[in-house]
């Protein structure tokens, strides 16, 4: 190798190379291709020299939000490598969330917080304010949190808690021993237990322990308070004993079974409401899918005599519904379909379901899809991006009317309202979910809608001969109604709220 | 095949040729080492925009020339730099290079064994020790002069071992 270019280079690696030397080093460059060659030669030489000599190893770490699950078969290849490397972000282009826990039940809460969080649905890291009621927090660590209103806790990391003030009982299983809670100046670790902690707004503790031991430190001090013991702590941290008093919190079994309790009372007020809506004149099709027994394979629609609404379905299962007892089709497989026929034209329809969707991981997951895709047709589905898309079909032009994303990773797995009205009089097509317009967009054409054979939860047309794209509902589906006139928001929000699950 | 597990397959496989070039020009300590962690974290930002079975090192060599040129700009460490031209060619030839690394870490273990002691002494200073070309100096007894000569000499050899080992038929 060229002597000139190897100093050069040793210049350049220790910061001494002056102007006039790197211009030189460009000019070598860009004209001798052999000194091209040697420096590219070296280079290479350099990095290996450093890995295999080095010492220490070269330790990209890949930014981003932390994923739980999918790093660690990569990252156990790649320690296996023998580098040391940690993917912390998810993979380019897939789902990915944000949550330390996920709330499970609620009673009767009354949160302060402009959108309140749904039960199954992933909780990120942040405040839980309750004014009243209580809920149920399942930590990804496995310990579970009952919380009492007025309450204000702060969700730290999936085994970390932060209470401001209230009442809560902690269950930890052996494999989330170390599950701590924090106060302004206390701190909880948990040694295999289950305690319960009072905390007013004025500062003063009282740690009540059911089963196992929780170590206490505060003020500088540490100490491990046993099974059957309690202790108030004041906001100046001095301690003393009091007697444990597992009564006064709530347990995991009283709050099932008055969440349960309350359930029913929801299920059957929609029971009244839902034969109510059955008699409503603007509806076109109406699906309770309560009426059917479970061997049954058709979809009773509102009227009360035989009519190509009522539905044919083809493999969707029955499954549970919205609460325990309530009816819902499952659809999974992609043959997964419910077939009815109407042979109406509309100015105005309204959709209306409850749905569960499990995944969004097909390009689109039917809700109601005409079959074809031509003038007239109505497709309503759901994107893999979680956008709500309403796709006309006019006499020669077409206009998808979606939503902003509706569906991210942590809103799966649990029921929503979705309701789409295309209103031709005000010329509007409005989305709504869970009760609440998210969009409305003006429309682009003019036509008239026809809905003819249409699909629940796929799309009827197949491509070439038998093959089919896989465009089916990954979840449930336990209401469904079309309206042929415009629905108003404040009737839409009625039948969200007399609908919904849990409050 | 899941793709934060291609995506590592690949980095892996380049990691070395991608640091060749950071270390190339960017003076040492370090910043060469925050340079390829950013590098990585752009790699794996991007991946989605590669294109499977389209060349990943020259891919991955252009965003780390970014990056390298991202850090001239913002240290301003080098009053002088390598012109664009220059720096394309660079990455252009880098990444036409067939070698597999991994032949390259075993020809280099055996390279390494054969090299006479002395040239071997400065290697590990430079590269274990993270030591420059003036203190090579100072602790072999040299002069700065003979101490680039000697290094020059000590890479000149573990090249042409490289490049025998490497050679299509002998690997």
């Amino acid at each position: 190798m060229n002597e000139e270019l190897s100093l050069l280079m040793d210049a350049l690696r220790d910061g001494t190379i002056e102007d006039a030397q790197v211009a030189r080093l460009d000019q070598l460059l860009a004209e001798h291709p052999e000194a091209l060659d040697q420096f590219v030669e070296r280079a290479w030489l350099q990095s290996d020299l450093r890995h295999q000599l080095g010492g220490r190893p070269v330790a990209p770490a890949l930014p981003g939000r932390p994923r739980l699950w999918k790093p660690l078969a990569a990252a156990a290849a790649v320690l296996a490598a023998g580098l040391l490397f940690w993917t912390t972000k998810s993979e380019p282009g897939n789902p990915s969330y944000e949550g330390c826990a996920v709330l499970t039940r609620a009673l009767e809460p009354k949160w302060d917080a402009a959108t309140p969080p749904a039960i199954g649905s992933v909780l990120p890291k942040g405040r839980l304010s309750l004014i009243s009621g209580s809920i149920q927090v399942e930590f990804f660590s496995g310990a579970r949190v009952i919380l009492e209103g007025p309450a204000d806790f702060e969700l730290v990391s999936a085994n970390e808690g932060f209470c401001r003030h209230g009442k809560l009982r902690a269950f930890v299983p052996p494999q989330a021993q170390g599950f701590t809670v924090r106060t302004a100046s206390l701190k909880l670790v948990d040694r295999g237990t289950e305690f319960g902690l009072r905390l007013d707004r004025g500062g003063d503790a009282e740690l009540h322990v059911f089963q196992g031991r929780v170590e206490l430190q505060s003020a500088g001090a540490s100490q491990e308070v046993g099974v059957g013991n309690a202790l108030r702590v004041d906001a100046a941290g001095t301690a003393r004993a009091i007697s444990a008093d597992p009564e006064a919190f709530l347990t995991l079994s009283e709050l099932n079974l008055r969440s349960t309790e309350e359930a029913k009372d929801r299920y059957a007020r929609w029971g009244t409401a839902s034969d109510r809506l059955r008699r409503d004149p603007r509806l076109v099709l109406y699906y309770s899918f309560e009426d059917a027994p479970s061997w049954s394979r058709e979809l009773r629609c509102q009227r009360p005599e035989r009519s190509p609404l009522d539905g044919a379905i083809i493999g969707a299962r029955w499954a549970e519904g919205r609460w325990a007892g309530k009816k819902a089709l499952e659809f999974k497989c992609p043959g997964d379909r419910v077939r009815f026929q109407d042979a109406g034209e509309y100015e105005s329809l309204t959709l209306m379901t409850w749905v569960r969707v499990d995944g969004i991981d097909r390009p689109y997951h039917g809700l109601m899809l005409t079959d074809g895709w031509t003038s007239g047709s109505v497709h309503w589905q759901i994107t893999k991006k979680g956008l709500l898309k309403l796709g006309i079909h006019g006499d020669n032009q077409m206009f998808d009317y979606d939503t902003p994303v509706v569906f991210s990773p942590s809103q799966l797995g649990r029921w929503v309202h979705l309701c789409t009205v295309y209103d031709r009089e005000a010329r509007e097509v409005l989305h709504y979910v869970d009760g609440r317009l998210i969009c409305r967009i003006p429309l682009r054409f003019d036509t008239v809608l026809r809905l003819g054979n249409v699909e629940l939860g796929n799309w009827g047309v197949p491509l070439h001969g038998n093959i089919y794209e896989v465009r089916g509902l990954n979840g449930r589906m336990d209401e469904f109604a079309i309206f042929g006139k415009p629905l108003r928001e404040d009737e839409i929000r009625a039948l969200y709220e007399i609908g919904a699950p849990a409050p | 095949m899941d793709r934060g597990a291609e995506f590592l397959r690949l980095f892996l496989q380049n990691q070395r040729r991608i640091y060749g070039l950071i270390l190339a020009l960017v003076p040492n300590g370090p910043d060469a080492d925050d340079i390829l962690q950013e590098t990585s974290a752009v790699l794996w930002q991007k991946f989605d925009e590669f294109e499977p079975g389209s060349n990943y090192a020259a891919w991955a060599l252009r965003i780390a020339r970014y990056q390298v040129m991202a850090y001239y700009t913002t240290k301003r460490r080098q009053r002088a730099r390598l012109s664009d031209e220059t720096l394309d060619a660079v990455v252009e030839r880098l990444a036409s290079r067939p070698e597999r690394e991994d032949a390259r870490a075993v020809a280099l273990d055996g390279c390494l064994a054969d090299l006479p002691e002395e040239d071997r002494r400065l290697i590990e200073l430079r590269y274990r020790g993270g030591a420059s070309v003036v203190d090579v100096a100072r602790k072999s007894g040299r002069t700065v002069e003979a101490a680039y000569k000697a290094l020059h000499r000590a890479h000149e050899r573990l090249l042409q071992c490289m490049r025998g080992k490497l050679a299509p038929g002998n690997a």
